[in-house]
């Protein structure tokens, strides 16, 4: 097995308060001084090559993690990581089941021509 | 680019001529709009002194050829009268397909298969422009600060900076926190979000643009007579 690649998912302040009381506290990480909290996920070569055969522009960078997926990717992964509690390899397991991996991709499809803008005012 | 402007043994830079390169570029790249104006915004807020900062462009397609690549960029800031360039880490790259310090290398010393054994700078009727060649910048919790990895001697609790991380940040529409953009960069790249509904360059972004920049012309015609 290749040395294990890994993937962040950031949290924001809906997702930190989705995550209190379910034991992931513990394991959120402060990057960059605090500004961002992040959850690390440990993931297995095979895991990792399938990953970037699902979505085409998903790239492993510099730091050696999965970056560049899909949002869909990343928020269906924060729900699973939620759902089972765990950041352990049955997240991939259940993340790429069939049912739920199709449901990634026709949302991801849609992301390449409109992403949401977020609501902040402009100041420029 | 403020730190990077003092490193190394040169004098220090008397003003930074920021010169985008403006047209077609890599699906996920930041739209042209928002580059243009978010170097300005680094100005007009201060955070760089306008008398010390400039924002220009250069009307050029990216090739993504690195090395080769880097050559005309020289050419071209050198005749803007530019005395240095800085390079970083993957100069005008995309994926992996050459090394990441490619650039620096030819700009240190040279890369015989490519024609250049000697920098640039160092080969007859060369260019006279010189590189300025930054490894990486990172957060350093131990320093608890931004550190230039040359210099930082902690390594191995470094938090390395990522422009895909920070791409699928703002595609989450999470606002990354100051140390990574000024929040007047960052309202720049909203307004052109909203402008084409999408933050980066994707399909219909390069189609438009192609109408837009695009001039079509004539064949030349070119005697072979001399």
């Amino acid at each position: 097995m290749g040395m294990p690649y890994r993937i962040a998912v950031i949290l924001d302040k809906a997702r930190l308060e989705r995550i209190k009381g379910t034991g992931l506290e513990g394991i959120v990480k402060d990057l960059y001084g605090g500004c961002l909290k992040v959850i690390e996920l440990n993931v297995p070569d095979d895991i990792a090559q399938r990953i970037l055969k699902e979505f085409p522009r998903a790239r492993i960078d510099a730091r050696g993690f999965i970056e560049e997926t899909p949002v869909a990717f990343k928020r269906e992964l924060f729900e699973v990581i939620v759902q089972l509690r765990s950041i352990g390899p049955e997240v991939f397991g259940e993340l790429l089941k069939p049912e739920r991996l199709s449901r990634v991709k026709e949302a991801a499809a849609k992301e390449d021509e409109y992403l949401p803008p977020p609501n902040i005012a402009y100041c420029g | 680019m403020k730190n990077a402007a003092y490193l190394g043994d040169i004098e220090p830079c008397h003003g930074i001529l920021v010169n985008a390169i403006i047209g077609a570029k890599r699906l996920g790249d930041f739209v042209d709009e928002a580059i243009l104006e978010g170097h300005e915004a680094v100005n007009k807020y201060g955070y760089i002194s306008p008398r010390r900062h400039m924002v220009t462009m250069t009307l050029w397609d990216m090739r993504y050829g690195n090395p080769l690549e880097s050559l005309l960029h020289g050419i071209i800031r050198q005749n803007m009268g530019c005395t240095h360039h800085m390079f970083g880490r993957d100069h005008a790259a995309v994926g992996d397909y050459y090394d990441p310090y490619a650039t620096q290398i030819l700009w240190e010393k040279g890369i015989p298969s490519f024609g250049l054994p000697e920098p640039p700078y160092d080969v007859d009727k060369g260019l006279k422009i010189r590189p300025v060649n930054i490894k990486e910048f990172w957060y350093c919790p131990k320093c608890g600060e931004i550190a230039y990895s040359d210099t930082c001697g902690h390594a191995d609790v470094a938090q390395r900076f990522s422009g895909s991380f920070i791409r699928g940040l703002i595609a989450e529409g999470i606002e990354p926190p100051p140390i990574i953009f000024r929040p007047e960069v960052y309202r720049i790249i909203v307004k052109w979000w909203r402008v084409y509904n999408y933050p980066f360059v994707n399909r219909r972004y390069l189609e438009l643009k192609e109408r837009e920049l695009e001039v079509d012309l004539k064949p030349m015609v070119v005697s072979s007579r001399r």
